[in-house]
């Protein structure tokens, strides 16, 4: 099994500073992690499925948590948006709810395990639809998207290795780009940070569209439910 | 070991050969005022150098003290709190101002080259 959880912010200072001679480590720091937060918050690359979040009876919101769910570093990450979701048992199975575009016209309630779910305040939360008024112990599996925490741990090794294996160019030309636009310091490069900045964007956009396919070319729709629903 | 920000005087009085702790040319309280001075300088030209010490949206020099520091303040004997990269530059400002205000000895051209390399040191490569 690969090692998953081994990059740390601070490698991509090690490797990126020699290109920003007079630069304050700091604020290379930051606008690091404002690069980061901005290639996640527009591609939700990094997904990871979120097991066994309890269903709540009565119309609850679930606040889906990464702390301790996601491999070492739940800690270090926050839930940016929820992607899917579904109910059921790790015994009977689960099944696949329907999103919605946003809270129905009739809030109701059923017995029976619900059919859709909408985000009902912030993105890493959700309400289901009937809510549940039954009593058989039912648990949300979702697929949310991640992304580091602004304040995550810059030196501690805490984050998917894709980090160098897959996104490590866009978060370098994004980084780089936000760098080379500081006015009046001896690494500014206007020009060139322009470039990177449109290069970033480029990637980004791709990054997103791999996200889409699964990473696998699969179709990432679902089948609309039957009538039987 | 870390660099203190009396060691920015002490290689300042090297510079200006003035070594002589018996009988100083220039006298701490002027170097000091002249470090404080230079902090100042920095912040206008690089407020990035001095990250570290924003506090509440507000950029804060710190103002240099021979000792008893209290808030917003620290001693000469402390840490130096920037990154090592300003320290150099900060010397040869104490320096070339120095000298500017060194009716006897001074050299004109001497002080203009130091404090022409501040600035290029910090907007420069």
């Amino acid at each position: 099994m690969p090692t998953e959880f081994t990059y740390s912010i601070d490698r991509f200072l090690h490797d990126s500073l020699p290109q920003l001679p007079g630069a304050n480590r700091e604020v290379a720091l930051r606008e690091l992690r404002l690069a980061i937060w901005e290639f996640f918050e527009r591609s939700y690359a990094w997904t990871e499925v979120i097991e066994d979040t309890p269903l709540e009876t009565g119309d609850t919101l679930h606040q889906i948590s990464a702390a301790g769910k996601i491999g070492s570093e739940g800690g270090d990450a926050t839930v940016l948006t929820i992607l899917d979701c579904s109910v059921g048992t790790a015994s009977s199975g689960f099944e696949l709810l329907t999103p919605l575009g946003g809270e129905p016209l009739a809030i109701e309630g059923s017995n029976t395990p619900p059919v859709s779910w909408y985000i009902a305040s912030n993105a890493d939360t959700l309400k289901v639809h009937p809510y549940y008024t039954g009593s058989e112990s039912l648990m949300l599996r979702t697929t949310v998207a991640v992304m580091p925490l602004f304040n995550a741990s810059a030196t501690g090794a805490a984050f998917p290795r894709q980090f160098e294996s897959k996104w490590y160019d866009a978060i370098l030309d994004g980084f780089l780009a936000r760098m080379y636009m500081h006015p009046r310091k001896p690494y500014s490069q206007p020009v060139m940070g322009s470039r990177m900045e449109k290069h970033f964007s480029q990637l980004i956009g791709y990054y997103a569209a791999q996200r889409k396919k699964g990473y696998n070319n699969s179709q990432q729709w679902s089948h609309p439910l039957g009538w039987s629903k | 070991m870390a660099k203190t920000y009396q060691d920015i005087i002490t290689e300042a009085r090297v510079l200006l050969s003035d070594t002589d702790v018996s009988d100083p040319r220039y006298s701490d309280t002027n170097l000091l005022a002249i470090l404080n001075r230079a902090m100042n300088s920095l912040a206008r030209i690089r407020p990035d150098a001095f990250y570290s010490f924003f506090s509440a949206n507000s950029l804060n020099v710190p103002q240099i003290v021979a000792s008893g520091a209290t808030a917003g303040q620290a001693n000469l004997a402390d840490t130096f709190g920037l990154e090592n990269q300003f320290f150099n530059p900060l010397v040869e400002y104490v320096t070339g101002m120095a000298e500017v205000v060194d009716d006897e000895y001074t050299e004109d051209g001497r002080a203009a080259m130091l404090l022409n390399n501040f600035k290029i040191s910090v907007v420069g490569i």
